[in-house]
């Protein structure tokens, strides 16, 4: 059996795949059976802070809004915020930025709450948005952090906002000009603004004062 | 080279050294661990549930280890190095039958000699990086 | 019991190694590997404000990051691997794998994943944005969002079909096989099946079965998996026939080889949630992964231990005989690389390190240091035989060598060294911005090393050109039919 193939192919490729699967996999499947997956529009339906910026969208960009998504109504929303994910993936923005706070490395203080498995618990997180490395700042408690134009112009070009910058610039979600997102960019800012925008420690700025200015005041 | 060689006295020992030091730091770093961490979970609510994987992989790996004393009891593994032996005798053997098969090419090969060929069929060759190509 | 094997074994040469076949592996290898190096050059020079080409929809850095990683992953390895499979396992079993013309179509569907991925990633998004007709659709074009299967989902059913292909290929002969199996033979059967259960689970459960922290138990799974069943065994595979054949002397023990084998069978599979420690997956779980991962760390050690007992008694054929020395090269950091893993997947370690160049330099020195070396060196040693010509230059060869594992050693130990700075900068509090232009001297450095080993690619691409222009001058003749020796000249 050992010797043979049918201990390799039973015991060590079936075998042994299937008890890391049921230990690793199966185990947090059945423990969070009970916390139901939320549907992008039960998200929206729910959540006044993303409400409020989707309806900003609208004022400040009125005619590229009115183009692409209507009235700022909490369907267009919802397809806003399908929309932004798929371009937050397929513009390869998870490999640089990560989507959980942990409970080290003083993380809470400098983003907010750690994140706990219900913030995933959701259509938009599947595949699960954990993130990678962070070239760029953790962003599960971006949303209502920044202005929607100064999302605009950072993803225009990363630099008129954050000198040091290393981020790409994203031209092609404007129309020419930052001040003209196109329905991807609308989205993108869109997506981001939601992301936290479900805590009520909503917005949580970052607590950080530089040493100079504390030292200042004292 | 090939031939089987009777596994000697001091080889013996060199792989029970070496057994000795893979096993004692691992089962002494292993064991340390586990009783600090049980002493950290000690009254924790969750403390069952923290030692559950490690009980779970040692229950597991002490299975496979019955189920592989089970094959050693029953005549497996008894002839365990044959199969180095012979994977490199019938490699012997492919690159002979290749040279063999290719003996009448060399003529249009002007760097390949017979006795060359038989000589390198034998010895499987690499590209010796001091000596170059002529 | 072998002679009747011999007997039963195709008498023509030809039959048995198909050639052309395991030449065209790698040469599909080689281009998805330059493709790979440009493209991780593109976000390498992005990251220290020097890319050129910005604001270019088709150039953007982020979508080449992921051509970067699937390239090397599906490109080269895969591409190298199914090559080198193409010669080891008939020579291996004495019997040819199970259809010619089946191992043709598996070459050519696999360039069509590989390139399709590659599209998806780059032209999708574009396509989908511009095409009226496809900006509806639900689900995307390009990649997907899962690390290391960024395949665009359409593609996915595709690549798992060809795999279940290069398993039934490959089984047929290893099944014929009679006897005790050589270890080498035990690590591919188990990598055709973890490879293809490996691809199945990663790449559909966390897309259309479950979302949310689960789902990234899965995907952890899947990130280790991928390396630790199919490039892990096929690598060391590999190994345990190159090396005894190339050093003309059998391993030091095949038992220990037996240990190596299925003390990674048992613990590489457990390790899969130490990718993601400290997140929302229950702490007890990320303990378990973490201590798997130090007992793989042991089982490692064994392996080191067997491969460097082959060894003794030959230590001047890493100065002669060049596979040889990227095979210990590559060794050599594999240790360091799994070292850098026990420290580094420990709650300790990881409190600091987590998300930093630390990992990107670990993830270098496997993907590049360990496994692409030893391709290498598989290529090195093989193409004289499959085109019956010696190297054009031993000399760019020897350049090949030494620009990438060079390279290599200051790419991961500046990385590695960036990392930890990053780490404390984020501790500290200090602003993003500390960290990012603290990190720029590292980046900086990354930069050159990844020009040293682009560079040591080009002698080896250009040196092959001259090799094969050399093989088309020999001979007009069939490649099967020509002398089978790399050197002939000493």
């Amino acid at each position: 059996m050992f010797e043979g193939k049918s201990g390799v192919l039973l015991v060590g490729g079936l075998g042994f795949f299937a008890f890391a699967f049921l230990s690793n996999a199966v185990v947090p499947m059945l423990m969070y059976r009970d916390l139901p997956e939320q549907t992008t529009a039960e998200l929206v339906a729910k959540n006044s802070n993303l409400m409020y910026q989707f309806e900003e969208l609208s004022y400040r960009y009125p005619e590229q809004f009115k183009q692409h998504f209507g009235e700022p109504t909490t369907d267009q929303c919802a397809e806003a915020l399908r929309l932004g994910r798929q371009i937050y993936v397929s513009e390869g923005c998870w490999h640089c930025h990560s989507q959980f706070v942990r409970p080290v490395s003083r993380e809470e203080d400098r983003w907010g709450p750690v994140s706990a498995t219900w913030e995933y618990q959701n259509e938009l997180q599947r595949p699960v948005m954990f993130g990678t490395r962070r070239v760029g700042p953790d962003l599960c408690r971006e949303g209502g952090r920044r202005s929607n134009d100064w999302h605009a112009a950072h993803f225009y070009r990363p630099k008129l906002t954050s000198a040091a910058s290393p981020m790409p610039e994203y031209p092609w979600l404007f129309d020419g000009a930052p001040d003209k997102p196109n329905r991807r960019g609308l989205a993108l800012i869109t997506y981001v603004q939601w992301l936290g925008s479900w805590l009520e420690s909503y917005p949580d700025y970052e607590a950080y004062q530089p040493l100079a200015e504390r030292l200042k005041e004292k | 080279m090939i031939a089987q060689q009777p596994v000697r006295r001091a080889n013996r020992l060199l792989m029970l050294l070496l057994a000795l030091a893979v096993l004692l730091p691992s089962l002494y770093g292993f064991g340390s661990k586990f009783v600090e961490f049980i002493a950290l979970y000690r009254g924790d609510v969750d403390g069952v549930f923290a030692i559950t994987p490690i009980v779970n992989y040692l229950l597991a790996s002490l299975g496979f280890l019955c189920l592989f004393g089970w094959a050693v009891w029953h005549g497996m593994f008894r002839d365990i190095e044959r199969p180095k032996q012979t994977m490199l005798e019938n490699e012997c053997w492919l690159d002979q039958r290749e040279a063999s098969a290719l003996a009448g090419d060399r003529e249009s090969r002007p760097w390949t000699s017979a006795a060359k060929l038989r000589d390198a069929a034998l010895e499987p060759y690499a590209i010796r990086s001091r000596h170059g190509r002529s | 019991m072998i002679d009747t094997q011999r007997a039963t074994t195709p008498v023509a040469d030809d039959l048995l190694v198909d050639r052309r076949l395991v030449a065209s592996y790698f040469v599909a290898a080689l281009v998805f590997m330059g493709i790979s190096l440009l493209a991780g050059m593109l976000m390498a020079l992005q990251l220290v404000h020097w890319n050129p080409l910005r604001g270019i929809e088709l150039l953007s850095p982020g979508r080449w990051r992921m051509i970067h990683t699937n390239a090397i992953a599906y490109g080269f390895l895969a591409n190298a691997f199914l090559g080198a499979l193409h010669w080891a396992v008939p020579r291996l079993t004495l019997r040819p794998v199970l259809s010619q013309s089946l191992s043709w179509f598996i070459f050519a569907a696999w360039q069509f994943v590989v390139l399709a991925t590659a599209l998806g990633i780059v032209v999708g998004p574009t396509l989908q944005a511009n095409v009226p007709a496809l900006q509806n659709l639900r689900w995307s074009l390009g990649a997907q969002g899962l690390e290391w299967g960024e395949t665009p989902t359409w593609i996915d059913p595709l690549a798992l079909a060809g795999l279940l292909l290069v398993a039934v290929n490959f089984m047929a002969p290893i099944m014929q096989a009679t006897g005790p199996l050589y270890v080498t033979l035990w690590y591919f059967l188990a990598a055709f099946v973890w490879t293809f259960l490996t691809y199945a689970m990663g790449n559909f459960l966390p897309q259309y079965a479950l979302a949310g922290t689960s789902a990234g138990a899965v995907g952890g799974l899947f990130i280790h998996d991928l390396v630790g069943l199919f490039v892990t065994p096929l690598g060391w595979g590999l190994m345990y026939y190159f090396v005894p054949i190339l050093l003309r002397k059998p391993m030091w023990s095949h038992a220990l080889s037996l240990v190596g084998f299925w003390g990674l069978a048992f613990f590489y599979p457990l390790n899969g949630i130490h990718h993601f420690l400290y997140t929302p997956i229950p702490m007890f779980l990320q303990h378990g992964a973490i201590i798997s991962t130090v007992a793989v760390e042991m089982v490692v050690l064994t392996v080191i231990i067997n491969f460097f007992a082959t060894l003794r008694g030959s230590g001047r054929e890493i100065v002669t005989n060049l596979p040889i020395r990227w095979f210990y090269t590559g060794m050599v950091y594999y240790a360091l690389t799994c070292l850098q893993c026990a420290m580094q997947t420990t709650l300790t370690f990881q409190a600091l390190i987590h998300f930093t160049d630390w990992v990107v330099g670990h993830a270098h020195l496997v993907m590049f240091g360990v496994f692409s070396m030893w391709l290498m060196g598989i290529m090195t040693y093989l193409f004289p035989r499959l085109w019956h010509t010696p190297w054009y230059s031993p000399a760019l060869c020897e350049w090949h060598y030494w620009l990438s594992a060079g390279g290599m050693l200051v790419m991961a130990t500046d990385l590695i060294l960036g990392g930890v700075f990053q780490g404390f900068y984020w501790a500290s509090l200090a602003p993003w911005e500390v960290s990012v232009d603290g990190s720029q001297p590292f980046w900086i450095v990354r930069v050159f090393a990844g020009l040293a080993i682009l560079g040591g690619q080009i002698c080896f691409f250009y040196n092959l050109y001259m090799t094969w222009r050399e093989s088309r001058a020999l001979g007009a003749r069939p490649l099967e039919a020509a002398a089978p020796l790399g050197t002939a000249a000493n």
